[in-house]
């Protein structure tokens, strides 16, 4: 129902990821063409020379080809679903993770919250501090890792009021990516759904966000964390911490 | 302050620590002036609920006086004498809204830990390992305490502290899982498990109607508790096969209810026992069922299974075809603590109970390594430990 309401809603508004299909379809290819040709040729001859040589290590060498062949052939790696590379919004347009929480509270109370971007850092961990410079364009500092810091500027792109806030960083920024969230009547008296979309080409490349992935900074976590948080602030009145001294 | 410590399996130790302090706007800093030991602080202590860490202060069955509140507190005032539930609960969520305190969606700081394992979090717990909060316990001079105006419980000042002290838990703990079994007149209890959570669940069993309540143990000073303090038909399971013991005195029919107050380290001493260590030391089991199965198997057909004893993982061969093919209930989880005390300390006032009889050990929390070591050893003799700072 609430699915429903928001592509009812998306079809009206400017073209951004919020409005592609939702939910979002996946492929199931995740290797990209030349590396299918590659390894492709390779199996084909790993198995074709291995069942010629025959005995154990032959047929052990043809197994290993014939499986590198199919992979080649489906377009499809089990180790690179694993990673979370090359999936969700296709080969070329980086990671996308999708969270939600429902809040109970009034989806006017929760968007004036988030639609004073000074408000962010307090919910989300990694985010040092937003500073708005006017013109729906604002300023912001992140924790990266190692202690290290990372800035960009990101553009308020689109929003309706208590319904939509859409953003994408500015083309300059190390740390390409766009998202949205939106704010969605949960049935009943049960308060409101925050959807989170966001899409991102990592700094590094896939490969730095597959080791961030294996060694446990998952964006979908971090996410799914920061708006407990939210939850926890809009309906408690303060954050949950085991802290007593 | 002066507090205990859970330093690894079967290691308990007084150390100082910190003196607790309000950190968020709606807690209390409480002066604790009684404490418990919990049967399900004994799964901590056998190393049996996952992460633990050395220097964790333990304990959530605690009273005391309010010594400090936070800026947002309103009902609760310093001076306040006050026993503090086991769960802490927000009061503002969808599950607090709805009575269902022990689901609240806003207390566990380390919610992400038990969402993978069990998919949602429930309320953060005192004392009771970091997947349920790490917050630190009340076997201690001190405690801070959240949301002190949803959970904390005023008491009058003509009971004592022995009178009132288990309505942190074990005492609301074995109500619930009486409640859960919707009992109708002339109904039969059966209750596994004569510990204090046992002992509670056969007396509320008793004060919400039932017709008869059958309490099952292997130890026998603990079936004679069952028997003086609630009126219990005893069975011993070391004696008798339960259930056509359950069955005969049934008239064929079973127990309409059967309640675990076992949980996860049950033992039969016979092949089930066995089985399940086996299992649990290939790391196939976390848990054993022995009293679950029990229950299952004996209950009638549409009858209830009631569950306070914890459960932490996976459990092996459950009759579930048995649960289906009889059409059972099962009910269990936390207790919703908020929901309960109040009424059931009205019954105290009233006289229809007196939970301090079932303390057999009166300690000082300087003694709780060996308050521990007794509870887990001396089954005979140690029904329920407490502690003045």
């Amino acid at each position: 129902m609430a699915t429903t309401t928001l592509a009812r809603k998306t079809m009206q508004s400017p073209p951004t990821i919020a409005d592609r299909s939702w939910p979002l379809t996946q492929s199931d290819t995740n290797i990209a063409m030349p590396e299918r040709l590659g390894t492709g040729t390779l199996g084909a001859a790993l198995a074709l020379g291995g069942a010629l040589r025959g005995g154990l290590a032959g047929w052990s060498l043809a197994a290993g080809g014939g499986l590198m062949l199919a992979r080649a052939v489906k377009g499809h790696c089990a180790c690179y679903a694993a990673l979370g590379i090359g999936q969700a919004a296709g080969l070329t347009s980086g990671i996308v993770v999708r969270r939600s929480v429902t809040i109970d509270r009034p989806a006017a109370e929760l968007y004036a919250f988030w639609r004073d971007l000074t408000n962010l850092p307090k919910i989300m961990r990694h985010v040092k501090s937003v500073r708005p410079m006017g013109d729906n364009r604002s300023h912001w500092v992140v924790r990266g890792p190692l202690g290290t810091e990372i800035q960009w500027d990101a553009v308020t792109s689109g929003e309706r009021e208590n319904e939509l806030i859409q953003w994408h960083a500015d083309a300059a920024a190390l740390l390409t990516h766009s998202g949205s969230v939106a704010f969605l009547p949960a049935p009943a008296d049960r308060g409101t759904e925050i959807h989170v979309l966001l899409s991102y080409q990592p700094a590094g490349g896939r490969a730095a966000a597959a080791l961030a992935r294996l060694f446990g900074s998952e964006p979908g976590q971090e996410i799914a964390d920061d708006l407990r948080k939210f939850k926890q602030q809009m309906e408690s009145g303060e954050m949950a911490t085991n802290r007593y001294h | 302050m002066r507090a205990v410590c859970w330093e690894g399996k079967q290691d308990v130790r007084v150390e100082q620590v910190p003196d607790p302090h309000v950190i968020n706007p709606h807690d209390a800093v409480v002066r604790i002036t009684l404490t418990a030991i919990c049967g399900s602080d004994l799964h901590l202590y056998g190393g049996f609920i996952p992460t633990m860490m050395p220097g964790d202060v333990l304990g959530h069955e605690f009273m005391g006086e309010v010594v400090e509140v936070g800026s947002a507190v309103k009902r609760i005032k310093v001076g306040d004498r006050v026993v503090v539930p086991f769960t802490i609960s927000c009061g503002q969520c969808f599950y607090c809204k709805r009575g269902l305190y022990s689901a609240c969606d806003n207390t566990n700081p380390n919610a992400s830990i038990p969402e993978k394992l069990y998919g949602y979090s429930g309320a953060g717990i005192f004392g009771y390992s970091h997947m349920m909060g790490g917050y630190a316990g009340g076997q201690a001079e001190y405690a801070r305490v959240p949301f002190v105006d949803v959970g904390a419980l005023k008491v009058p000042d003509h009971l004592t502290d022995e009178q009132v002290l288990f309505l942190s838990d074990i005492l609301p703990t074995g109500y619930m899982a009486a409640e859960n079994c919707d009992i109708q007149p002339g109904d039969t209890v059966a209750v596994w498990g004569c510990g204090p959570v046992g002992q509670f669940a056969i007396k509320s069993a008793k004060l919400l109607g039932a017709e008869r309540v059958i309490a099952i143990d292997g130890v026998p000073e603990r079936l004679q508790m069952a028997v003086n303090y609630s009126g219990a038909t005893p069975l011993n399971m070391e004696q008798v096969d339960i259930q056509e013991e359950l069955r005969e005195l049934t008239g064929g029919r079973g127990p309409d209810s059967c309640i675990d107050a076992v949980g996860l380290e049950a033992h039969d001493g016979l092949l089930q026992t066995t089985y399940d260590r086996t299992k649990q030391a290939m790391m196939l089991e976390t848990d054993r069922p022995i009293a679950l199965r029990q229950t299952i198997m004996a209950c009638r057909k549409g009858g209830t299974v009631s569950v306070p004893g914890v459960y932490g993982g996976w459990i092996d061969k459950v009759p579930f075809g048995a649960a289906f093919g009889k059409g059972l209930t099962i009910r269990g989880g936390q207790t919703h603590m908020q929901k309960y005390m109040g009424p059931i300390l009205e019954r105290i006032e009233a006289g229809q109970l007196d939970p301090s009889e079932i303390i057999t050990h009166r300690l000082s929390l300087n003694d709780a390594p060996r308050g521990y070591k007794t509870f887990r050893e001396d089954k005979s003799h140690c029904m329920k430990v407490v502690m003045r700072p």
